[in-house]
């Protein structure tokens, strides 16, 4: 029983070795003749819309910082019409807490 | 140096390489486009810091593993897609077939079925399958081009070996 389940072990790994040696079949492929050109057009299309990664990096950098320079500058004034009112009304509160 | 001196010359490698990849004529012609669109961006950024075969084969390489990622992506999208059913189907994805010009009609069969082993390996296994069994790189050479160590390669051919023939044998199960 066991040396029947070794044996097509054995048979089923042969087979697959076997199938694997199938890649020596695989013969060198050829490129249409006119292929450089199609490169080459391709190429010319995407010169205009082809932006360097060092520009985009720059790019994405000044966006970062317009866009956290606003948000300061929004904090700064929301900040700026709270604190009167706050003083102000912490003001009531301790007056009225001492002269009800 | 020109790129239609570099495309004479390694033209033929890059397609055939694309073709192990994706076998099928349409991908392997498109994935040899984007890597002599990616040369013609980065020739003046090479620093010769190793061959420009080896430069050449990793681009090669890269591309036609980010095709094959896009490729399952937009798979996956497409069944998302065909859950809302639209009037027109220009959306949906075309059945993968096998149309690889390097094998003979007497072999398509054997060659589809170890293909289709083959595509169940990882990325990297697939690689070095590929280098050592259909290019016939030397392990010093395979572990240049994926940036390892000779004896990491070793063992990462072996375990890709044994995998291929466990697939191999699944399949064959499941045939028979």
């Amino acid at each position: 029983m066991n040396h029947k389940f070794v044996k097509a072990v054995n048979m089923k790994m042969e087979n697959a070795r076997r199938m694997a040696d199938n890649f020596q079949y695989i013969k060198q492929a050829e490129l249409p003749a006119n292929f450089f050109i199609q490169i080459e057009n391709r190429i010319e299309k995407e010169k205009d819309n082809y932006l360097h990664p060092k520009w985009m990096t720059a790019a994405a950098v000044f966006f970062v910082c317009i866009l956290s320079l606003n948000l300061f500058q929004l904090n700064k004034s929301k900040l700026d019409n709270v604190k009167p009112n706050l003083v102000q009304a912490l003001n009531l509160v301790t007056i009225n807490q001492f002269y009800p | 140096m020109k790129l239609e001196t570099l495309y004479n010359e390694y033209s033929k490698l890059v397609y055939n390489l694309a073709l192990q990849y994706v076998q099928n004529i349409e991908d392997a012609e498109e994935i040899t486009q984007d890597v002599f669109l990616a040369i013609h961006r980065s020739l003046d950024d090479f620093k010769h810091q190793s061959k420009l075969s080896t430069w050449i084969y990793r681009i090669t390489i890269n591309k036609s593993l980010d095709h094959l990622k896009a490729k399952r992506a937009k798979k996956r999208f497409s069944f998302l897609i065909s859950l809302f059913p639209a009037e027109d189907n220009e959306g949906q994805h075309k059945a993968v077939t096998f149309n690889h010009p390097g094998v003979q009609l007497e072999q398509k069969e054997a060659l589809e079925n170890l293909f289709r082993c083959m595509n169940q390996l990882s990325g990297l296994q697939k690689t070095v399958l590929i280098l050592n069994k259909i290019e016939g790189k030397s392990m010093v050479e395979i572990a240049e081009i994926i940036q390892r160590s000779p004896k990491a390669t070793e063992s990462l051919l072996q375990r890709a070996r044994i995998n291929l023939l466990q697939q191999i044998n699944r399949i064959e199960g499941n045939e028979s």
